[in-house]
């Protein structure tokens, strides 16, 4: 079930670029505006996707750490990449195309950084600490 | 989703799931927070469980708790908290908020 929802989902993307390097190329709609409409919607994806990390990551982020850790690690992820994802919708939404290319990458980037470093900083501490505090 | 919203009406409820947010906790050290009886702890415990907010861990006789929340989820119970918002759902979809500003009642 969850395979054919991100299948679908998956769809909608296609179809919905699809359109709208149609429109542009009928002159319907500004180049630019592709752009803007194709970084609005794969920041929101992230959203939806980070949405259910802490749900979904479990098993993944408990290997190296304990259950306490593991939670809290789940939830820093979740709750970062779901930011990430709504600044690089609002700065896909509301910055010029030129400075939204730069940007929207270092929101998500920096957000990457700090789960990764956090996923880290777990495993670091649950391999040095026979009990977790 | 009704589901989310009918295990976030009640403040007991919401307490617990404040208390797992700090670490998973057995089903005694969830109970020896409240003054309510075990047996409508569990009620509450099975509300939760339901609603697929908490996760449950049983080893042996003890039952250990752990938080299971979306992004979106975490959201709501923080609104909820903040407004400190009572949410009564009736058997069909009528729901009422109590509590904030808003109270919508469907027929």
């Amino acid at each position: 079930m969850k395979i054919k929802g991100a299948l679908i989902m998956a769809g909608l993307i296609l179809a919905l670029a699809f359109a709208l390097n149609l429109a542009a190329d009928g002159g319907f709609i500004e180049p630019s505006t592709t752009d803007r409409a194709m970084g609005v919607v794969t920041g929101l994806v992230l959203v939806v996707f980070a949405n259910f990390m802490p749900k979904n990551l479990g098993p993944l982020s408990e290997s190296r750490c304990g259950p306490g850790r593991g939670q809290n690690l789940r939830r820093f992820a979740g709750w970062t990449l779901v930011l990430a994802g709504l600044g690089y919708s609002v700065i896909w939404l509301t910055f010029p195309i030129p400075l939204a290319h730069i940007w929207a990458k270092v929101i998500v980037a920096s957000g990457l950084v700090l789960v990764v470093a956090s996923v880290l900083l777990a495993a670091y501490r649950g391999s040095h600490s026979p009990t977790e505090s | 989703m009704n589901k989310v919203f009918k295990a976030l009406s009640d403040p007991t409820r919401r307490r617990v799931l404040q208390l797992l947010r700090q670490r998973p906790m057995t089903a005694g050290e969830l109970a020896a927070h409240f003054t309510v009886s075990k047996p409508t702890m569990s009620a509450h415990f099975a509300v939760l469980r339901e609603a697929g907010l908490v996760g449950a861990d049983k080893q042996g006789k003890t039952i250990t708790y752990q938080l299971n929340m979306s992004v979106l989820e975490e959201a709501l119970l923080g609104i909820a908290q903040v407004f400190g918002v009572e949410i009564k759902i009736d058997a069909g979809d009528s729901f009422v908020v109590t509590g904030g500003t808003t109270e919508k009642e469907t027929p």
